[in-house]
C-alpha cells in the first residue's frame, strides 16, 4: 500500500478513538472473535454494563446482517467481485456501525421504503410494529422478517442511515449506518458526533482498491495487540491451515504494533497508529503507519536501507550478534525486532515519510510475506 | 538464595516457575510484553543467584507459544547466564518445546542452539 493511501486513511480516521474495519467473508464463526475485539478495543472500560451489552447485541445484529442478506452474484466476475465490509468506529466514545454488502437492483427500492418508513415512526409506534411482526411469525425466507431493523432503531434510539452505490444493471451495493451513544458519552452530555454515510463509501473503495481486508487504527494498547492477532489468524485459517505461516504473520504483527507502541508519538493526548493487512499477488502484506519525530527520519532510513540491501544469511548474521550483544539500557529490544521482520519479509521493507511540520512526520510501513 | 519464583500466566507473560529445591525451572505462554526488561529483570537477578549456588544439574524448559524480539533477547540474557554455568559443571541441559508446524518458534530455538555452548534439546508437541 502506498504512503499516500495510507495517509489519507490515517488522515480520515484522526478524530477515533479506535477504528475496526473488515472486509471479505462473512460467517457466523467470526461472530465471537469480532465479540472480543469490539470488547476488548472498542470500548471504553469505564462503559456500564448495561451500554457495553447494547453495543455487542447491535454489533451481532449488523455483523450478521451481512452475510444473511447479502445477494451474491450467480456469476463472480470483476465488475461484480466486491467485498462486503463491517466497520465499528468509536468516536469520543459513540459508536457508528457500518455495513456494505451487495444486494440485487430490484430490492433498492423496497428496502429505501422500509427503512426509511421506520426512520419516521415514534417510539411507541416502534414498539407496537415490532411486536406485531413478532406474532404473526411471518418470517422473510432469511429470517428476521424486518425485526433486526426496527430493533436497530429501538435500542440506538436514532436513524438509521442508509444509501446505495450502484455497480451494474443486477447489483448495488447497499450501505446501512447505526449510531449508538454510549452510556458515558449521554451522562458526559457529550458534543453529538455525525459521520455522514458518504465517508464509509470512500474508506470502502480505497480498501477494495488496494486489497486490504483488515484495518485498525487508533490509540494501540498492549491488550489490543494480541486479541487483533487472534482475529487474523481465525480469518486466516481459512486460506492456510499453516501454523508456520500462521506463527510469522502473528510475529510480523506484534512486532510492527509494539513498534508503534514504544517509537509513535503522543499529539494530542493520544499516539494512534494505524495497522493494515491485505493480500496482493497471493502475498499477504502488512502495513502501519504512526507520527514520529523528525529526528527518527535519518537513522530509521539509513537502518531500513542498510537491511533493505543485505542477503538473509547476512541478516541472520546481523539478527545472531545482536542476540549476544551486552544490553544497553535504553534499547527495548536494540533494533532485533527490524532485523528479523528484514529476514521474514520476502522483498523489501516498503516505507516512506510525509512531513506534517517541523517537529513530525507520518512514518509508513509495508512488509510482504 | 531469594524465594522460589511462581508466577501465573497472563495474555501477554508466561508461567514462570523456578524452584531450585525441586529442581523445576519451566518457561511457559506467551511472551510478549513491550518491554521484556522490566518483566525479566527479576527472572535473570534470580537465574544469576542460582548460579553462584547452583544444583548439579540444572534442566530447564521453555514451551513458548507467542514472542516477541524484545522476549527473545531477555531469554537468551538468562541463557547466557546457564551456559556460563554448565561451562563450569558440564550440568545444565535446555529443553525447547514447540508446537509440531510452529516453523518460527523451532527456529528460534535453533538459533539459539547455534549461538551458545549450550545442550539445547528441541521437541516438538
Amino acid at each position: 500500500m502506498n504512503l499516500a493511501t495510507s495517509y489519507s486513511l490515517f488522515s480520515q480516521l484522526k478524530t477515533d478513538i479506535i477504528s475496526l474495519i473488515y472486509l471479505g467473508e462473512f460467517n457466523d464463526s467470526m461472530t465471537d472473535q469480532l465479540l472480543s475485539l469490539i470488547q476488548t478495543c472498542l470500548i471504553n472500560k469505564d462503559e456500564p454494563h448495561s451500554g457495553n451489552k447494547k453495543l455487542s447485541y447491535l454489533t451481532v445484529e449488523c455483523f450478521q446482517n451481512i452475510f444473511r442478506h447479502e445477494d451474491k452474484p450467480e456469476l463472480i466476475h470483476d465488475s461484480n467481485n466486491i467485498p462486503g465490509m463491517f466497520m465499528a468506529r468509536n468516536i469520543a466514545d459513540t459508536f457508528f456501525i457500518t455495513t456494505a454488502n451487495l444486494v440485487e437492483m430490484n430490492k433498492v427500492e423496497y428496502l429505501k421504503e422500509k427503512i426509511g418508513s421506520i426512520n419516521k415512526l415514534s417510539d411507541a409506534a416502534l414498539k407496537k410494529l415490532y411486536l406485531e411482526i413478532l406474532a404473526n411469525e411471518k418470517l422473510s425466507e432469511k429470517g428476521g422478517a424486518g425485526l433486526g431493523m426496527i430493533d436497530m432503531v429501538r435500542k440506538s434510539g436514532q436513524k438509521l442511515d442508509f444509501d446505495f452505490k450502484k455497480i451494474n444493471y443486477y447489483h448495488a451495493i447497499f450501505y446501512m449506518q447505526l449510531k449508538l451513544k454510549s452510556k458515558l458519552a449521554i451522562a458526559k452530555k457529550a458534543k453529538n458526533q455525525n459521520i455522514p454515510i458518504e465517508n464509509a463509501k470512500t474508506i470502502h473503495q480505497q480498501l477494495i482498491d488496494n486489497n486490504i481486508f483488515i484495518l485498525f487504527n487508533g490509540n494501540f494498547t498492549q491488550s489490543a495487540v494480541m486479541t487483533l492477532v487472534n482475529m487474523i489468524e481465525k480469518n486466516i485459517t481459512s486460506t492456510t491451515d499453516d501454523i508456520g505461516e500462521k506463527k510469522k504473520i502473528a510475529y510480523i504483527i506484534i512486532e510492527l504494533i509494539q513498534n508503534i507502541l514504544i517509537h509513535g508519538l503522543i499529539v494530542d493526548d493520544t499516539r494512534q497508529g494505524i495497522f493494515t493487512m491485505g493480500m496482493q499477488d497471493e502475498q499477504y502484506f502488512i502495513s502501519t503507519g504512526n507520527i514520529i519525530s523528525n529526528e527518527n527520519i535519518l537513522p530509521l532510513t539509513e537502518q531500513l536501507d542498510l537491511l533493505n540491501n543485505k542477503s538473509k544469511s547476512e541478516l541472520t548474521k546481523m539478527y545472531k550478534a545482536a542476540l549476544l550483544k551486552e544490553d544497553d539500557n535504553n534499547s527495548k529490544g536494540a533494533g532485533i525486532g527490524l532485523i528479523d521482520i528484514a529476514r521474514y519479509s520476502t522483498s523489501d521493507m516498503e516505507y516512506g515519510f510525509k512531513k506534517i511540520n517541523d517537529e513530525t512526520s507520518y512514518y509508513s510501513i509495508t512488509i510482504k510475506i | 538464595m531469594p524465594k522460589n519464583i511462581s508466577i501465573e500466566e497472563t495474555f501477554d507473560t508466561p508461567q514462570i516457575i523456578l524452584n531450585k529445591e525441586d529442581g523445576i525451572f519451566e518457561i511457559k505462554g506467551k511472551t510478549l510484553p513491550e518491554d521484556a526488561s522490566i518483566f525479566y529483570a527479576p527472572i535473570l537477578k534470580w537465574i544469576k543467584d542460582y548460579c553462584a549456588n547452583p544444583n548439579k544439574k540444572t534442566e530447564m524448559s521453555m514451551e513458548l507459544e507467542y514472542i516477541n524480539s524484545s522476549s527473545i533477547k531477555q531469554i537468551v540474557n538468562i541463557l547466557i547466564q546457564l551456559e556460563q554455568l554448565h561451562e563450569k559443571n558440564k550440568g545444565v541441559v535446555i529443553n525447547w518445546r514447540y508446537k509440531k508446524g510452529d516453523e518460527l518458534i523451532e527456529t528460534k530455538g535453533k538459533e539459539i542452539q547455534s549461538i551458545l555452548d549450550l545442550p539445547i534439546n528441541l521437541e516438538a508437541l
